[in-house]
């Protein structure tokens, strides 16, 4: 019973988790030079969700860690929905169509993410002339600092992975936990 | 019905993915240029984070604090002396300055002018900076329980922060004038040229539709012109740091270092209320 309750609470706990880890990341690393290798704590959550979870389960997920970044940004309305989603999109149907076993590979894909996140962001607010400013500030300003600041999310996201695969195993949502039950019940 | 919920679960997948795809599209509004206001469960989600964030940036400020004593303990004495030949210097300057405001002030009534306006604020601090390092906006711990409102100034000693972006009852989101999405009405307090203050990297901006022929240097103070009914005229807003004027065109390139240093941001004053409502543009009020 209370295997299957914490199953069950794994998604509301991992979007509590999220929320205080936003709440640290824009506190803690809101101080300068910390604020310079400042990560994105939720891409990691959407990475985990679109690699770990069901795809509905998973989308659902990617939806209310989107809302809790615009909770914490200036970004415009519907920003980090679009950005997010098409993370997870693209992380789920590249996990079928290619082989993601190992954590430092969920690693890489952060890195891809963090890119493919920026430079979509990016596009998309210069397309619907959101800047006041000049655009191309914008974009040099992302642009380089972007590679270090993938590497930066990767390297640590390594790390998150390792306590999200720990957080599900206690949670019994893993796939590890569930063949031990399995095991556990045929003997 | 029964054939409904078959259909819906047989294609339950593109369903969900047709939705995944919808709901972004939906909620994206760009052309607002702004957040929504929170809704009630946005103000839940702030309740359970923002007193982590005041715990996280507590602790710090100990922290950093306590480090600092102890490291300036070792320059107590010179510093001392030092503060004591400024502190000496800046009185005889006081004195001087309060003579030429009195004269100010005498020539400003005959102008019909009024100078000297007084502003109702409140003193916040800064628990936490944006989450995504695009927008730079940042979070105070006063909210419309104080009596902060959506749109008020922020400013600080040096100038100005930003504006008030939305609130809660305890916080408040304010957009600084490095987002990307900040406009500030400006004037170069030398040469008055005009133009917009908008947001352009960790410590710079860039002032737009400044004309080619308008007189900007390198070293010009930029002041808030008061138009907009948002930041009181003549509130500092920094200093141009490079222009770059081509040969041609209609416009010239100028950046903007803020007066205030948002690195080192730590608290800030809201403008609740001020007589400055009537004094935007005061070109106005002379020629009344």
């Amino acid at each position: 019973m209370k295997r299957l309750m914490l199953q069950r609470l794994n998604g509301a706990l991992l979007v509590l988790v999220a929320l205080w880890a936003s709440a640290i990341q824009s506190s803690l690393f809101g101080l300068w030079p910390i604020s310079l290798l400042k990560p994105d704590v939720l891409l990691w959550a959407v990475v985990w969700c679109a690699l770990r979870r069901p795809f509905i389960e998973g989308g659902i997920l990617a939806l209310v860690l989107s809302q809790v970044e615009e909770l914490h940004s200036s970004e415009p309305s519907g920003l980090a929905f679009v950005t997010n989603m098409a993370v997870f999109l693209g992380t789920h149907f590249a996990n079928r169509v290619l082989v993601i076993p190992t954590l430092r590979s969920y690693a890489t894909v952060t890195a891809i993410g963090f890119v493919a996140k920026k430079i979509f962001a990016l596009t998309l607010l210069s397309l619907l002339g959101a800047y006041a400013g000049s655009t191309l500030g914008a974009w040099k300003e992302t642009v380089f600092w972007i590679v270090p600041r993938a590497a930066w999310e990767a390297f640590l996201g390594f790390w998150v992975f390792q306590g999200l695969e720990w957080f599900d195993l206690a949670t019994f949502k893993s796939e590890r936990s569930e063949v031990g039950l399995e095991e556990f019940e045929v003997v | 019905m029964g054939p409904v919920i078959k259909y819906l679960k047989e294609y339950r997948f593109y369903i969900a993915l047709f939705l995944f795809v919808l709901i972004p599209i939906i909620a994206i509004d760009t052309t607002s240029r702004a957040p929504r206001d929170y809704r009630l469960y946005d103000r839940v989600v702030i309740a359970i984070t923002s007193p982590v964030q005041a715990l996280i940036s507590w602790g710090l400020d100990v922290v950093i604090g306590a480090g600092q004593n102890y490291v300036f303990l070792l320059n107590v004495r010179h510093y001392n002396a030092e503060l004591q030949e400024e502190n000496r210097k800046l009185l005889n300057q006081i004195s001087i300055l309060r003579e030429a405001e009195q004269e100010n002030l005498r020539l400003r009534k005959v102008l019909n002018f009024q100078e000297k306006y007084e502003l109702k604020t409140i003193l916040a601090r800064v628990i936490a900076k944006d989450v995504s390092p695009d927008f730079r906006s940042i979070r105070i711990n006063r909210g419309m329980a104080e009596g902060v409102k959506k749109n008020m100034a922020v400013l600080t000693h040096e100038g100005i922060v930003g504006r008030v972006l939305r609130v809660t009852a305890q916080t408040a989101d304010i957009v600084t004038m490095l987002d990307f999405q900040s406009a500030v009405d400006a004037i170069v307090e030398r040469s008055r040229a005009r133009g917009i203050v908008a947001g352009l990297a960790e410590d710079a901006c860039e002032l737009k539709y400044a004309l080619r022929t308008d007189d900007i240097q390198v070293g010009d103070s930029l002041i808030a012109s008061g138009l907009g009914g948002i930041f009181p005229k003549g509130v500092p807003i920094g200093t141009v740091a490079r222009v770059n004027r081509k040969p041609y065109g209609i416009s010239q390139e100028v950046e903007v270092r803020p007066a205030v240093d948002f690195r080192k941001l730590e608290e800030v004053i809201v403008v609740t209320q001020g007589e400055y409502d009537k004094y935007f543009a005061s070109d106005e009020v002379a020629q009344q």
